[in-house]
């Protein structure tokens, strides 16, 4: 029962590993684009 | 420029109140109703052809009696839904297409129009429940063993569709994607309306004790937030 | 930074504990209680992004600010991803104790009514071409949902009985395990900073998206 669980585990972990880099990768991928010199962040009122 | 500052050729009167401005746009609306018949006849042939196909395929004999209360509450209640859904929208969607949308922004002030439309919306459920309840009961052979309870149930669960429908109206009228879009807002709106008034009209029928009222009362509960908050809303999606 | 990178290693752990290291609760048959500690995080976070995203859309029609409303779409967005994620877990749940996926149990019934409202609401913003009418639109909407949501709460247990396990997995239970415990909190805790961050991922893609009018594909 044990080995089964730690299959469990494992799937979860990667799948959560994949999730991560998911999200770092986006973050970087955004933090690129907010840096280009035609993008400021407007706080408020519509645009 | 503000709405109620305006001219209004509706009443033509300089004390007029919401109430008289619902009014007057209630009977222009029934006017012009009666003139063309549309949404009238395009709720009614809906529930008639649903009707049929029912009665036809189901008869007044095909359903064992024990189960009849329940699952004829169910078919009511689908036939008059589905109906409403069918031709409600007609209240707001025809202004859209008429081009009078921006008159009528100017004539009336924002609650009026949506108590008018409401009105509106209301008569046309009334028209339709009067003529497709007491055909259900013939072809069906529905016995309900607590009538008042059942008019009840079905005065309040009305109300209901018409209070929770008319805002979405107005919504999807000023959107892309008219007719099948009204289904699918209005109905998780009125999900929680629905499974009451089957419960309701169930226990009308069955009669254990005079049990259908705490249905009723949730259904008139659901009709008056819904108006409430629909008044409170309305403006915002009217003066856009 | 350092957040993120926490986050990501005391998930890691939680999923290590949760399948290794902690003990399958009582009265559930063999290993199946570990689902317990995804399900119930997931439909936390599915109710806070719901509740986030309504409180969103009040502020937006309030205030008018841009940035209300991309918070109140990209919470609305993360709460049915939960929302579904909870219903997946939870039917696998259903399946393993109760025998079936699906028996319209209160729980499932609301958990429907969630999706059905919030798919309706992605629709009417996809219906509406004008930005502010689209915003506008979408707050009114979230907010008279939100007022037919109480009547469930009436109407439903009229209806069926639930089988759903009101308090075995309820902090406040006395017998409840205090290692159980801690991962359990600690689960609820890093589902909810995952939200956060997401949460934030989004709001600055949407605010992007809005000034780029569609040009950029993030996924690519």
């Amino acid at each position: 029962m044990k080995t089964g669980l730690g299959f469990v585990a494992a799937v979860n972990l990667i799948i959560w590993a994949g999730i991560t880099l998911y999200l770092f990768i986006l973050d970087r991928r955004l933090k690129k684009l907010e840096r280009r010199p035609g993008y400021r962040d407007h706080g408020g009122g519509d645009g | 420029m503000h709405p109620t500052k305006s001219g209004r050729w509706i009443t033509q009167t300089v004390s007029s109140t919401y109430l008289t401005e619902a009014v007057a746009i209630w009977f222009r609306d029934l006017r012009s109703e009666f003139r063309t018949r549309y949404a009238v006849n395009s709720i009614l042939m809906f529930a008639l052809t649903t009707l049929v196909t029912v009665s036809f395929s189901i008869g007044s004999f095909r359903i064992e009696e024990s189960e009849r209360p329940f699952l004829y509450a169910v078919l009511l209640w689908i036939i008059l839904v589905f109906s409403a859904l069918s031709g409600l929208s007609r209240s707001f969607v025809k202004e859209q297409e008429a081009g009078t949308m921006d008159i009528l922004k100017l004539s009336a002030r924002p609650q009026a129009v949506f108590l008018g439309k409401l009105l509106f919306n209301l008569t046309m459920l009334g028209v339709l429940e009067l003529i497709i309840v007491p055909a259900f009961i013939l072809l069906m052979g529905y016995k309900i063993k607590f009538p008042g309870c059942f008019v009840a149930m079905m005065v309040t669960g009305g109300l209901g569709l018409g209070a929770g429908t008319t805002l979405v109206a107005a919504m999807i009228a000023q959107a892309n994607a008219r007719g099948a879009l009204f289904s699918a807002l209005s109905f998780p709106l009125l999900l929680p309306l629905i499974i009451t008034a089957i419960k309701g009209s169930e226990r009308a029928a069955y009669g254990i004790s005079a049990a259908g009222w705490p249905e009723v009362k949730i259904a008139a509960a659901y009709a008056v937030i819904m108006i409430t908050v629909s008044l409170l809303l309305f403006p915002l999606i009217w003066e856009e | 930074m350092i957040y993120k990178i926490l986050l990501t290693i005391w998930m890691n752990l939680i999923i290590a504990a949760v399948f290794l290291y902690i003990e399958p609760a009582a009265g559930f048959p063999g290993e199946v209680s570990r689902i317990l500690f995804f399900h119930v995080p997931m439909a936390w976070v599915a109710t806070l992004a719901f509740l986030l995203s309504m409180i969103a859309s009040s502020v937006y029609l309030i205030t008018r600010k841009v940035n209300a409303d991309f918070l109140a779409q990209s919470s609305a967005e993360l709460g049915f991803l939960f929302c579904f994620l909870a219903t997946v877990t939870g039917s696998i749940f259903a399946k393993a104790t109760w025998g079936s996926f699906w028996n319209w149990d209160p729980r499932q019934t609301s958990i429907v009514m969630l999706l059905m409202i919030y798919g309706a609401y992605f629709v009417l913003r996809s219906a509406v071409a004008d930005h502010e009418k689209r915003r506008v639109f979408a707050g009114v909407y979230s907010i008279l949902a939100f007022c037919t949501v109480p009547f469930l709460v009436f109407i439903v247990p009229r209806i069926t009985n639930s089988l759903h396990p009101e308090d075995t997995l309820n902090p406040a239970k006395p017998g409840m395990d205090i290692k159980t415990l801690i991962f359990f909190l600690g689960s609820l805790c890093a589902y909810t900073g995952l939200f956060v961050w997401m949460l934030r991922l989004k709001v600055r893609m949407l605010r992007i998206m809005d000034k780029e009018r569609g040009r950029i594909n993030f996924h690519k």
